[in-house]
């Protein structure tokens, strides 16, 4: 669905006039997408998670290296007109305070893309936006109100509504749930899996909570400085990490459950600056299994041994270290007074709608 | 008990669209020398404005304590005047918020800003106040502390500047220290090192604590006890095994339910309906029945007071779950 090949993204930050100093955001990277999957991106802040968001919604062009969409390469600028490309990948974002216009009526904020995307005439927008309410279970009268009389959920939810109204095929969730409290991210996550459950949307997912990601997706890539150090099915990069660093970023989850409590020391030290990434492997001044090797030749994203569709960027990849499963954790009494609410939300008219 | 805080059924009001109305309605809580209690909840829950009081940080014309007492030391923080304010503000009890780059001054650099309060008190020179400092970051393990001192704080990491944050709360050697939040705004991996370094400071210097956050997994690590706010309210306090491992209180099962490691199987979440009540809401009885699910007409609409249900445990629910054991049943 979505590919990209040794995507390079560099931003000019400081130096002087005569020498400019290159951040580099995204380094020879690539990845692939696959139709209808729930793939989350995971890493730290200022790994370039964003920056592939960014990349690939259109937002941003690469400087080196190719995206492709559904088997065709987009030409850059190409992307910015093409408005058949741009109705095919939508996005949500973090704070749907600042991505929401506080002037326009929801019901306004759900028609302009079904406008300028051309849906139909005015009783096909009209019915189209009924459909997108219910949705996201907004009584119809609410449609008359403005972003700034709902809550957070709500507006990220008006946010899906919006990003979904022109039935992309790809929809791009930049950290859609951690500006939300607890107790409200559920409704969004639950959405977002009804939409690419239902819907058959595929959903690129940005996120920095690896609990929460290990639940939802499909398969999960995890970035370190601009690239790819693992990669796959989620339930074997989150049972049996291969690279060191999905491992502390793992171990480094705060956890209520107090047998899995943490496994091993926090990772020292800080991630090294995007100006100047480390040779070779460019986790090697962070990780406790570094050896020669490490400093001399870099290691490729390949596959695991005896795993399909795992792969790590470390040259210790084929060491299984299976983490100590958190073992079966302790059942909170009660916590299934809460678990029949999670059925409940099931838009009920997603699936005849799929146009 | 031996107590170093207490609160007494404090009421905090905030001023909206010209009314007043109650954010923090009747708390009481206390912490004991050296112990570490977590207030817990969502935001709105009032958990901030708690711990902002007994600092006497409330702005001026927004928030005001209303009603309710805090005792430190003998004296009554929320009826202080200034000068007695001072007397413990910054020595006694020191603060971490959540930002630590809004919290520190960007024109001064990192040692004079320590050293600032030191100098300010007349405790000693500011040679001694220099290194003073320069074990201060050491202590909190401060990479490089040495040149750390005449850098200014933009030039930091996040997690530097939370550690400079806490080298500076603690650097009068208080005996309360108040941290709200202190590593949402960090990266997991860093988070780890800044608590690790919280915990071995707290332990090493008998630290009292109360520490605000709404992660019960840092909750899980850090704290003796917890104090569960939702609405302005305590709903459930106890110790951690209490609380993580039996609750009792609906609202705290539901914030426990909604983590993904104690979600049913599958990939959905748990939600839980509704959110919490706007301030100027009516509500009788239960501030949490509009989205309990096992909400009684009648009996949950009366006033509900905090309920002991066990030495140090109580909660505010009529129908508490009975239940003992963490490993009742497995599915």
């Amino acid at each position: 669905m979505l590919e990209l090949k040794g995507a390079v993204k560099r931003y000019s930050g400081g130096g002087s006039i005569f020498k400019k100093r290159w951040l580099t955001a995204l380094d020879h990277l690539s990845l692939t997408v696959r139709r209808g999957e729930f793939f989350s991106l995971v890493g730290e802040s200022g790994c370039g998670k964003s920056t592939l968001a960014r990349i690939v919604a259109g937002l941003e062009n690469l400087d080196d290296g190719e995206l492709h969409f559904d088997g065709r390469r987009v030409p850059d600028i190409s992307i910015f007109k093409d408005r058949q490309m741009r109705r095919r990948v939508q996005m949500i974002f973090q704070d749907p305070y600042s991505s929401l216009n506080p002037r326009m009526r929801v019901g306004d904020i759900l028609r302009e893309p079904l406008r300028s995307f051309g849906w139909g005439d005015a009783p096909a927008i009209e019915k189209r936006v009924v459909e997108l309410a219910e949705i996201i279970r907004f009584p119809l009268s609410t449609l008359e109100r403005y972003p700034h009389q709902f809550s957070g959920g709500q507006r990220q939810r008006i946010a899906i509504a919006r990003a979904i109204a022109a039935t992309p095929e790809v929809l791009i969730c930049d950290e859609p749930v951690s500006a939300l409290d607890v107790s409200i991210k559920g409704q969004i996550i639950n959405l977002l899996i009804d939409i690419q459950e239902q819907l058959g949307v595929t959903i690129l997912f940005i996120s920095h909570d690896l609990s929460l990601v290990s639940k939802i997706s499909d398969r999960v890539g995890v970035m370190y400085l601009g690239r790819i150090v693992e990669i796959g099915d989620a339930a074997s990069v989150f049972s049996d990490p291969r690279h060191p660093y999905t491992r502390v970023l793992l171990d480094a989850i705060p956890t209520v459950n107090r047998d899995g409590r943490r496994q091993g020391a926090p990772l020292a030290g800080e991630v090294p600056s995007p100006f100047a990434i480390p040779t070779a492997c460019r986790f090697r001044d962070r990780c406790s299994l570094a050896f020669d090797k490490c400093a001399i030749e870099e290691p490729g994203l390949d596959a695991v041994a005896s795993t399909r569709a795992h792969y790590a960027a470390c040259h210790l990849r084929d060491r299984a270290q299976p983490r100590k499963a958190a073992a079966d954790p302790p059942r909170i009494p009660g916590v299934e007074i809460f678990y029949t609410n999670t059925s409940e939300h099931q838009p009920s008219n997603l699936a005849k709608e799929t146009a | 008990m031996d107590t170093l805080l207490e609160i007494n059924n404090l009421s905090v009001t905030v001023m909206t669209g010209g009314r007043e109305l109650a954010a923090v309605r009747n708390v009481s809580l206390d912490v004991a020398p050296g112990e570490v209690l977590a207030i817990v909840g969502e935001s709105g829950s009032g958990k901030s404005l708690t711990a902002l009081s007994v600092l006497g940080l409330l702005s001026k014309g927004v928030a005001r304590i209303s009603e309710g007492e805090i005792i430190f030391d003998g004296d009554d923080l929320a009826k202080a005047r200034p000068h007695v304010l001072d007397r413990h503000r910054g020595r006694d009890i020191g603060m971490i918020f959540q930002e630590p780059l809004s919290a520190l001054n960007p024109v001064l650099k990192i040692g004079d800003q320590i050293i600032e309060g030191m100098v300010v008190r007349n405790e000693v020179s500011r040679t001694e106040a220099r290194k003073r400092a320069l074990a201060a970051l050491t202590d909190v393990r401060v990479s490089d502390p040495e040149r750390r001192l005449d850098q200014y704080p933009h030039e930091l990491s996040g997690g530097m500047r939370q550690r400079v944050m806490i080298a500076l709360a603690l650097i009068s050697s208080p005996r309360l220290l108040i941290a709200d939040e202190p590593t949402t705004a960090l990266d997991v991996t860093i988070q780890a090192q800044v608590l690790e370094v919280l915990k071995d400071l707290q332990r090493r210097r008998g630290l009292s604590m109360i520490l605000i956050t709404h992660d019960l997994g840092i909750v899980a690590d850090m704290a003796d006890r917890i104090a569960v706010m939702y609405a302005g309210e305590i709903v459930e306090t106890g110790t951690v095994d209490d609380i993580l491992s039996a609750p009792k209180h609906p609202y705290t099962i539901g914030l426990l339910s909604c983590l993904p490691e104690f979600s049913p199987p599958g990939r959905r979440l748990v939600v839980m309906q509704g959110s919490i009540p706007a301030l100027d809401e009516r509500i009788d009885g239960c501030r949490f029945k509009s989205r309990c699910p096992r909400y009684q007409p009648g009996p949950c609409d009366a006033p509900i007071p905090l309920i002991d249900l066990a030495p140090g445990h109580q909660c505010r629910c009529i129908r508490p779950f009975r239940s003992q054991l963490a490993k009742v049943h497995h599915a």
